[in-house]
């Protein structure tokens, strides 16, 4: 009989990249457990706190490099919710709108037809059953 | 650098946001011309994970914040010639850094992770735990600089770096005729 084993997926290439996947196999060599572990932690959901509202949307941009415009427009959204703004003007709602679909054109505009498309962190937040963990 | 093969590169991202590699991408069309001048190692541009080959040059995203970072770092000084610190996380830590900074607090990174895993207004953490699976990297106790633990041979500055600051450094650097930043090459205003 087989001992149990760990089969370590790392880094988990098709998704932006600091991924990694175990996978935990019984000494009969089924799956116990398979894991996602999101190995890069920076803190930024403790640091903004204290700063000018403003400087939030630039500093969360930082989260990913591949989506910034998600995180940036995440973070207006916060910042509307904060000063108790429910209607956007109709030039914000579209240059909001611009800038997104921007994002979308360069995140699929850069990668071939030869290589798998790559997802980043708000490709994966769109389907929380891809970035959480199956037991 | 020998004439008779092309110049070898790798690149990874340590603690970064692969915003400098997207500005890798900003040099557009110069791509296609340095794909050919350059031959790419270990790098998410080809997906090598490891070197198959020592390199002449290695680019570096992001700072060190956990102790993975500083073994890829030090495994990248072993294997190439040059190291390149490509923005501003490499170069001085960067927004990561800002964890380092937090004031009237003993413990920076248990705050961190507390407000992240436990006490964030959105958190469902039933257990209360913060992740400790033993396949996790240890965070270090702050996030440095990659020049405070290997020796870093260039930096190109920026958040991200322009498209073409990246490209004339990268072909002066090949050319072995880098002399610096002109003047013109930064504005910030």
């Amino acid at each position: 009989m087989a001992e149990p084993r760990l089969i370590e997926i790392s880094p988990v290439t098709r998704v932006e990249g600091h991924g990694k996947v175990t996978i935990h196999l019984d000494a009969q060599n089924r799956v116990e457990e398979a894991r996602l572990h999101i190995v890069e932690f920076r803190g930024f959901e403790r640091f903004i706190r204290g700063r000018l509202l403003w400087e939030v949307p630039v500093i969360v941009q930082r989260l990913c490099g591949i989506c910034p415009v998600s995180h940036h427009l995440a973070a207006a959204k916060a910042m509307d919710m904060i000063c108790g703004v429910d209607v956007l003007p109709p030039t914000a709602e579209k240059m909001r709108r611009l800038m997104h679909y921007g994002q979308v054109m360069q995140s699929h505009g850069c990668t071939s037809s030869t290589s798998p498309r790559r997802t980043c962190c708000s490709a994966s937040a769109r389907r929380p059953s891809s970035a959480t963990s199956s037991r | 650098m020998n004439e008779t093969r092309k110049p070898r590169v790798a690149t990874v991202s340590l603690a970064g946001c692969f915003g400098c590699h997207m500005a890798i991408l900003d040099i557009d069309e110069r791509l296609v011309g340095l794909m050919q001048a350059v031959e790419f190692d270990r790098s998410p541009l080809t997906d090598l994970k490891t070197f198959t080959r020592r390199c002449d040059i290695g680019i570096i995203e992001g700072g060190c914040c956990n102790e993975e970072n500083v073994h890829v770092l030090q495994d990248f000084r072993r294997n190439c010639d040059v190291l390149i610190a490509l923005g501003q996380c490499a170069i001085m830590g960067g927004l990561p850094a800002m964890r380092n900074a937090i004031m009237q607090s003993d413990a920076p990174l248990r705050e961190c992770l507390e407000e992240a895993y436990i006490t964030g207004a959105y958190i469902r953490n039933t257990t209360h735990q913060i992740p400790n699976d033993p396949a996790l990297p240890l965070l270090l106790d702050r996030v440095y600089p990659c020049s405070e633990v290997v020796e870093i041979d260039y930096q190109i500055p920026g958040c991200a770096p322009g498209g073409d600051i990246i490209f004339e450094t990268l072909s002066s650097i090949l050319a072995g005729r880098f002399h610096g930043f002109s003047r013109d090459s930064f504005k910030f205003d």
